[in-house]
């Protein structure tokens, strides 16, 4: 349940961005001859409706509807005690609250009377909401827009690029401050670092650790008292006002590890550096990263934060967009040991390097 | 025998019970309790699948590689899948089952993709046999729940040190979720209200500075081995006016009505319409009415927020092993929202309250 800062900053957010973000996904629904738009978010699913209102329920569900014309409306299962709260933190024409939010965005269309409506993720759908909006929207066809919405969000815009970039310097920042705080154990680790990440203003962190790769490169959450070893890497996956991001980093304290573990990062965002939009992402780290096991590549552009596009183990071809943000996770098998680093980068245009995040 | 196997041990019979040769549970990190229930896995990215045979046998399937990943670490003698096309590789794995009898829950939760697939003949409804195993704890669960209560007594004391005029809201969440993490708890679900009279509920925090007089509200509700335990408590940065206080004695009053209730054979209803009695007899009857406040309390357990709630309609039976929270949380007309609330477990003679923090208006920060 999401309880870090939920706030709008219109400074980093503004309203004109959002506004330019539904003007574009009407253009989309007009091309499409769809009558309507709706998409389904809970904290775990929330990204295409934060992109496009900022919202994010802290708990429950809710579904944003935007018509071709006329008002958007955002229903929520939340009491009505909660609407100033969700006002505070969203851009949308009108808010419905109560408990059955498929009957609320039905009743919301029932004046326009769509025939077509599209609807991201549509088999994802909540079985309870899939039924009420059908009860409730009668004979309209509802048709599945993932790749619509998904088309919409391949290209980055500004204030994307710069949450994404604040995020990445807000666990970035909580990784130094955690790892200089010395620690021995790694609960006190991952504890500090949560600390860090949590005053700096993140919306959610989750933390996973290897905590001595020696034993086991695999990443857990850390539930009991357990010492870090030589060698151990750890990861923060954060979230700052809807961008979400992974960081991971390996640490080496012997004097040797130190340096490889300094190199391996060094190639790792050299790597990264070199994806070039156009091209297949796979082929590209492995012809730069040394002795490469396995890579994930994630994006945000559906309702699931940080889904994967492809993967060293599943692997349809993708070649990124330029000005996509994507998150890429790689695990090395080197000499002193595994080596485990994710980030996440912008694809530039071109022949440009790629950026990685956080730039400083 | 370990708490997974414990349950493994009841759902077997209730699927024997109810003829059922496969369940398939769904879960994500909103609603986990049920993938819990069956898998073990506290899950948090994606959405995920357990799935249970009548030959001993469990499949979690998953659709985030880092959860599939940290599954493989962290649940034991289970079968773990990744598949970023989870529905796909669900649909192959059902329908090798044949025509076995096979139950999902929770239904209204689940990708309606699926639902509409199998239809209701091959894929019945197993929402209420697993609710009633999440209700009625065995006491292995009890005890965790327990544990889970002694470390939100702590982590209160971590968050009331805290508070300070000057500070914002999401600080003191932070000081409280870094304790958490650094003990080894997992996941903590807590909410907050900061201010006077112009606050009506909690909520994520929102940025707010704390000042002197303001009412700091938050119920906090760390995990333990999955089982979530929670408080509910309010403090005053600096002295607590008359107001406060008279307001404070109410919600102390209806809280002890409402636990003085909780006893086998009492209904949820009876707990409810305790603690709403006490308001109603200082006149303030209309705020404890849905325009004010969700619930009264609420099962507590592999989930924040479950059956039974404490409802004046509710009629569902305690029983002993069921732990709850009791909490008349309302708002208040003269000082703001207020909330005071413990959690329980109904035992053979009423119950024990399972948190130790002093039910006190706290006066921090003077």
């Amino acid at each position: 349940m999401r309880r870090g800062l939920m706030s709008w900053s219109k400074k980093e957010l503004p309203a004109t961005v959002l506004a330019a973000r539904v003007k574009l996904l009407r253009e989309a629904m007009q091309a499409a001859d769809l009558d309507a738009f709706i998409a389904h978010t809970n904290f775990t699913r929330p990204a295409t409706v934060a992109h496009f209102t900022v919202f994010t329920p802290y708990w429950t569900d809710g579904l944003l509807v935007v018509p071709r014309d006329g008002p958007t409306t955002l229903a929520v299962a939340l009491s009505n005690r909660m609407k100033n709260w969700i006002e505070s933190t969203t851009q949308v024409d009108s808010i419905l609250c109560g408990p059955r939010p498929g009957q609320m965005a039905a009743g919301a269309l029932k004046t326009a009377a769509p025939k077509r409506i599209g609807i991201v993720e549509l088999d994802q759908l909540p079985a309870g909401i899939a039924k009420d909006l059908k009860e409730g929207l009668g004979r309209a066809s509802l048709i599945d827009v993932t790749v619509l919405a998904q088309a919409l969000r391949e290209k980055a815009d500004k204030a994307e690029i710069g949450l994404a970039q604040h995020a990445a310097a807000l666990a970035s920042d909580a990784l130094d401050a955690g790892l200089s705080a010395g620690e021995e154990e790694a609960g006190a680790l991952l504890g500090e670092i949560e600390r860090q990440a949590r005053l700096g203003g993140a919306e959610e962190i989750y933390l996973a650790a290897a905590p001595d790769l020696a034993e086991d490169w695999r990443m857990s959450r850390i539930t009991s008292a357990t010492p870090l070893g030589t060698r151990f890497a750890v990861r923060a996956t954060l979230a700052y006002k809807g961008a979400w991001i992974r960081l991971a980093r390996t640490i080496d304290r012997s004097a040797s590890g130190w340096e490889s573990a300094g190199a391996a990062a060094t190639q790792f965002h050299q790597a990264l550096a070199a994806l070039r939009a156009g091209h297949e992402i796979g082929e590209s780290l492995a012809g730069s990263l040394k002795g490469l096991q396995d890579w994930t590549a994630e994006s945000s552009t559906g309702n699931q934060p940080l889904k994967v596009l492809a993967a060293a183990k599943w692997r349809p071809y993708v070649e990124p967009e330029a000005q996509a943000l994507l998150v890429v996770t790689a695990r090395l098998d080197l000499k002193q040991g595994p080596w485990i680093g994710a980030a996440p980068m912008l694809v530039s245009e071109g022949k440009a390097p790629g950026k990685v995040l956080p730039a400083r | 025998m370990g708490l997974s196997e414990e349950r493994r041990a009841r759902l077997d019979a209730a699927m024997d019970q109810a003829g059922l040769d496969a369940l398939l549970v769904y879960g994500n990190g909103w609603q986990c309790d049920y993938l819990r229930y069956l898998s073990d896995f506290g899950i948090l990215e994606g959405q995920g699948f357990a799935l249970v045979t009548r030959d001993g046998s469990v499949t979690l399937l998953l659709d985030s590689a880092v959860e599939a990943e940290r599954a493989e670490i962290e649940c034991t003698g289970i079968e773990i899948a990744w598949s970023p096309e989870i529905l796909a590789a669900l649909e192959e794995r059902l329908t090798r089952l044949g025509n076995r009898k096979l139950a999902l829950a929770p239904y209204r939760l689940a990708p309606q993709a699926l639902v509409e697939k199998f239809g209701a003949g091959k894929l019945g409804d197993g929402t209420g046999l697993i609710d009633r195993l999440l209700m009625h704890k065995s006491a292995g669960e009890v005890e965790a729940v327990r544990r889970a209560a002694r470390l939100a007594d702590e982590g209160y004391a971590i968050f009331r040190d805290s508070a300070k005029p000057g500070r914002f809201d999401y600080e003191m969440i932070a000081e409280a979720e870094a304790f958490f993490r650094s003990r080894g708890c997992p996941d903590n679900f807590q909410i907050i209200g900061c201010g006077g009279v112009e606050v009506r509920g909690m909520a994520p925090p929102q940025g707010k500075k704390m000042k002197k007089g303001d009412l700091v509200t938050t119920e906090l509700t760390p995990c333990v081995d999955g089982y979530y335990a929670q408080i509910c408590r309010t403090l005053v940065l600096g002295k607590p006016s008359e107001a406060q206080l008279e307001a404070f004695a109410v919600y102390r009053e209806a809280l002890e009505a409402g636990i003085a209730a909780v006893k086998p054979g009492a209904r949820a209803a009876d707990v409810a319409r305790a603690e709403n009695e006490v308001f109603r007899k200082y006149g303030l009857g209309e705020y404890v009415t849905s325009a004010y406040t969700r619930v009264r309390g609420h099962g507590i357990g592999l989930f924040v927020d479950t059956p039974p709630h404490i409802l004046e309609d509710v009629e569902i039976e305690l029983v002993p092993g069921m732990t709850i929270i009791v909490h008349p949380n309302t708002y208040h007309p003269e000082v703001g929202y207020l909330v005071l609330g413990d959690s329980v477990v109904v035992t053979d003679s009423g119950c024990e309250v399972l948190c130790q923090v002093p039910r006190e208006l706290f006066a921090v920060g003077r």
